[in-house]
């Protein structure tokens, strides 16, 4: 058994070879994932992640390089394309237009039914599965196309997790929701993976989130990975970020400002949360380190 | 997966064939489906092979990326040569038997008729490909087809809303096709299963996938509709074009030289004349 959940050795992916559209998304990548953790993707548009994230249940196959699962090799006799599928669980951005069914409850079911599970265990998962994602059991009855924007996408990432995935990739949750919903949406994973100690893995372009939520982070540039550290070591290389079009979270720079005016605050802030609490200490008279 | 697939794509490049206008490539793509309609020997399929090459060649389209777009139709030229070989009667008997219940009887004019039939979907493909699909962006197509079908406009044709509408169609091709190809993938991350299991299971696995598609495909007619409209789009009424197309001399030299050419090997008169109506049979 490996300590790691996903390792990808020296993977390569191309587009459209041979054609005028040909493009490298990934080139050499090589990387391994903490099991029990969130861990981070963030990258400019076209930098890769997407290919990652379809490298991690299967759907696409390295060109060259291997991915793991749990040390097993996707496409090897001990791990099919189809058991990968199964134990990655991957929501994809804007997934609540792959809703399909007439009710809520059928359509999270179907996960589960494809996986061959009893009809007790299935409504069970399924009941389990939203409440995991903060709606009541009123709307398993109703039909998906009726709910709001918000509560479909809930539904969809529901889904996911009725499989109950070893791992959980998700691909901008919370992309085209207005900041209440994206709170919420990245509470509810927070708070699903601190229960659950499932391995989870979010692409975001939101630094800020990804300074909240994550535990580490891997940052993709132009198909290469250019680092793979704790969200604090990765956040402390302001300039290496900004040059692939990338940034810090916005506190960040308000906290450096300050330090240049002189106010003894301490470094490496990231969330509004840390930076309320540093200062608060401060006004308290808590300087005397300084 | 579905994006392989490259039969009537726009293959982007800068060649002659690229350059020409598109109503000349329409007019000339007519021309020649005739022309390969009215071939009356071998002789008349050489001469089109000869200026198949050569269109491909000007046309800088790698010879692998035709290939590829003949590949799905095989079973078409396939099933039409095996139909010609066993249904045309003949004098040159070259195989008379009966095998159990089925009595072969091949002939020569047979198998001759097979092989035109075959070279006559090959080269139709080819050529349609070469002008027009791989050499002209979906725009200046429609673009052509409206200036050509202009004069029925005075009928009271709406040949605007037409162009419109496939231009329309033309442009959301590959954008189905990449969401058909995010929702299998959505739903094969949900273990859905499209390849095993009979017939009846197969049909029944593609529901998650089209439902989807056909909501979304809903939303987006609505959303380009109201864009169309948030533009003050009413029609083609007093609406100018930003590419005015206009003659220029390649385009009418193109043409001259492809007739020329035609004609030489076409007119009756001629001796050498390789083409004419006598012998019309077409691809079932």
């Amino acid at each position: 058994m490996s300590e790691y959940a996903i390792s990808f050795r020296d993977v390569s992916y191309v587009y459209g070879e041979g054609t005028p559209f040909f493009k490298k998304a990934l080139d050499h990548v090589s990387f391994d994932i903490k099991e029990g953790i969130i861990t981070g993707i963030i990258g400019h548009t076209g930098s890769g992640k997407s290919t990652l994230l379809q490298m991690m249940n299967g759907l696409l196959s390295p060109h060259k390089g291997q991915v793991l699962v749990k040390g097993n090799a996707i496409g090897s006799k001990a791990l099919s394309k189809r058991d990968a599928a199964f134990q990655v669980g991957l929501v994809f951005q804007y997934p609540e237009y792959q809703l399909f069914e007439e009710t809520v409850f059928k359509d999270i079911a179907y996960g589960p039914k494809n996986k061959g599970l009893g009809e007790d265990e299935i409504k069970e998962r399924v009941k389990e599965a939203i409440r995991f994602v903060g709606l009541s059991e009123d709307v398993l009855e109703k039909s998906p196309f009726e709910l709001s924007g918000g509560q479909k996408r809930r539904v969809a990432i529901a889904g996911v997790l009725a499989m109950r995935p070893e791992i959980l990739v998700l691909d901008e949750p919370a992309a085209g929701l207005d900041p209440r919903g994206r709170t919420e949406i990245f509470g509810n994973i927070y708070n699903y993976q601190k229960r659950t100690g499932t391995t989870v893995i979010i692409v975001s372009h939101s630094m800020e989130d990804m300074a909240r939520y994550a535990e580490e982070l891997a940052v993709m540039s132009d198909g290469k990975l250019m680092m793979h550290d704790t969200v604090r070591k990765v956040f402390s290389q302001r300039d290496l970020l900004e040059s692939i079009g990338l940034d810090v979270p916005g506190i960040t720079p308000v906290i450096e400002r300050l330090r240049a005016l002189g106010m003894p605050i301490k470094e490496d802030i990231f969330t509004v949360e840390e930076a309320r609490e540093e200062l608060l200490r401060l006004l308290k008279g808590g300087s005397t380190h300084a | 997966m579905l994006k392989d697939i490259t039969l009537g794509q726009y293959f982007p490049g800068n060649s002659l064939l690229h350059r020409l206008d598109p109503r000349i490539k329409l007019l000339a793509t007519v021309l020649l489906i005739v022309i390969i309609f009215l071939a009356k020997n071998m002789a008349g399929y050489g001469v089109m092979i000869l200026l198949t090459v050569f269109l491909v060649a000007l046309s800088r389209i790698p010879v692998k990326t035709i290939l590829k777009s003949i590949k799905p139709l095989i079973f078409v030229v396939l099933l039409t040569v095996a139909m010609n070989i066993f249904f045309t009667g003949g004098e040159n008997v070259v195989l008379d038997q009966k095998i159990w219940i089925i009595h072969l009887r091949l002939t020569a004019e047979g198998i001759l008729n097979g092989v035109k039939m075959a070279l006559r979907i090959l080269l139709l493909i080819v050529d349609t490909g070469v002008i027009l699909t791989y050499t002209t962006s979906p725009i200046d197509l429609t673009d052509g087809i409206e200036r050509l079908l202009s004069p029925l406009g005075k009928i009271g044709v709406p040949v605007h809303s037409f162009a419109m509408m496939m231009s329309l169609a033309l442009r959301f091709v590959p954008t189905l096709i990449e969401e058909t190809d995010k929702i299998i993938a959505a739903q094969k991350s949900r273990g859905a299963d499209f390849s095993s299991g009979n017939v009846i299971s197969r049909v029944k696995a593609l529901i998650p996938v089209l439902i989807p598609l056909l909501i979304s495909s809903f939303r987006r007619a609505d959303e380009l509709a109201l864009a169309m409209e948030c533009r003050c789009y009413h029609g083609g009424k007093g609406r100018t074009k930003m590419k005015e197309l206009k003659l220029q001399a390649k385009d009418v030299a193109f043409l001259l030289v492809l007739a020329l050419f035609l004609a030489v090997a076409f007119l009756p008169g001629i001796p050498c004349s390789v083409f004419g109506i006598n012998t019309m049979n077409f691809v079932f």
